[in-house]
């Protein structure tokens, strides 16, 4: 048997096995691999304390009038009008959830096409200072040239005294 | 130490499997009565399954009068949805995905509120606590009590998903493709939150034994 620790296809045998799920084959196979794998041996004692431990918890009994209670609930469910009914039949295992997304995705929508539709979109002048100048080809030529030659300048010996 | 387990034979195994084939049959057909307007069958569907529903949400919220709050929920919810009821799935799988659904809300509403009812505490009109050994002496009774509230700790600690995949499997003795499909998550991702779950009470609860 391969170690269930060791290969993660087979390591529901270590739960199975304290929760006594395992065919007998595949326990006495498991046992006998016990007696020789320290990890796996650690493993399924620590398992089997939990077990106990969740063992000694008990469930508790209902209250007496705990029918009584929800056939009083059913009672008003049935006489309450249609609209509450068919609102709690849609909230009951409907969910709302995968409809907010949408929803919110429409409002977006909704909201930018009212914001940037082109007959809301009031014109403002540009000002002066708010305009981007264009740059020629030359003149971004020219500047590299300038760059490059203060780069030369910096680079000769003696431009550090100029 | 060599552990021997019994298990049963494969007989055995054989009627389990059949006997619990005729309850899912049954509670289909019940609820397909109750579909149909038959509320003795709904009667019939409490009777089956109020315990377990209200065990598992107690275990999950630890707290009695929560607890049934919250399987009262249950049990109105799948009332008002008989009209729709389909029998595609199993009709536990869908009691106790709208149990669960209910308390991992109730857990997530309620993470910063410490709201368990103690040992201490007068237990409400009508419930019952069920402790172990009722005529046990004094002594034994505070090693339970000890006991059973570092149970409830260590449980509490687990998040909310860890916990209900533990109860599901240790209690319910649910198989993992059945509690996917309650989590709505993949078989192998309900064996990883039942690893870590363990992992973490082995930790708070070897010392046990």
């Amino acid at each position: 048997m391969q170690c269930p620790i060791q290969t993660t296809e087979h390591a529901d045998i270590l739960l199975d096995y304290s929760a006594r799920r395992l065919s007998p084959a595949t326990t006495a196979a498991f046992e006998r691999h016990l007696l020789s794998c320290e990890a796996c041996r650690k493993f399924a004692s620590g398992q089997q304390a939990v077990w106990s431990a969740l063992d000694s918890w008990e469930g508790i009994a209902p209250s007496e009038d705990f029918d009584r209670r929800l056939y009083a609930r059913i009672g008003e469910f049935e006489q309450s009008g249609w609209w509450n009914r068919i609102w709690s039949r849609t909230s009951g295992p409907f969910s709302w959830k995968p409809v907010m997304p949408f929803a919110a995705a429409c409002i977006t929508l909704l909201a930018a096409f009212l914001l940037y539709s082109p007959s809301n979109t009031p014109v403002v002048p540009l000002r002066e200072s708010s305009r981007v100048e264009t740059l020629e080809p030359e003149q971004v030529e020219r500047t590299l040239e300038d760059l490059e030659m203060l780069k030369q300048l910096s680079s000769t010996p003696g431009s550090q005294s100029l | 130490m060599r552990v021997v387990i019994p298990q049963p034979c494969p007989a055995e195994r054989v009627n389990t499997d059949m006997t619990s084939v005729a309850a899912l049959e049954r509670d289909a057909e019940l609820m397909l009565r109750v579909r149909d307007g038959d509320s003795a069958s709904f009667a019939q569907l409490l009777d089956r399954h109020r315990a377990p529903v209200i065990h598992f949400l107690y275990r999950m919220v630890q707290n009695q009068a929560i607890a049934e709050e919250l399987a009262q929920e249950v049990f109105l919810r799948v009332y008002r949805s008989r009209a729709s009821y389909e029998p595609t799935a199993k009709f536990t799988t869908w009691l106790f995905r709208i149990a669960t659904r209910l308390a991992l809300n109730y857990i997530r509403d309620r993470r910063y509120e410490k709201a368990h009812d103690s040992l201490d505490d007068d237990p409400p009109e009508g419930v019952v606590r069920q402790l172990a050994d009722r005529g046990a002496t004094v002594e034994q009774n505070l090693l339970r009590r000890a006991r059973f509230q570092e149970i409830r700790e260590a449980i509490e600690t687990l998040p909310g998903k860890q916990r209900a995949a533990v109860l599901m499997h240790k209690y319910e003795e649910m198989e993992y493709s059945h509690i996917a499909t309650v989590l709505a998550c993949s078989e192998s991702a309900v064996k990883s939150l039942l690893f870590r779950a363990y992992e973490t009470l082995r930790v708070r609860l070897a010392h046990m034994v």
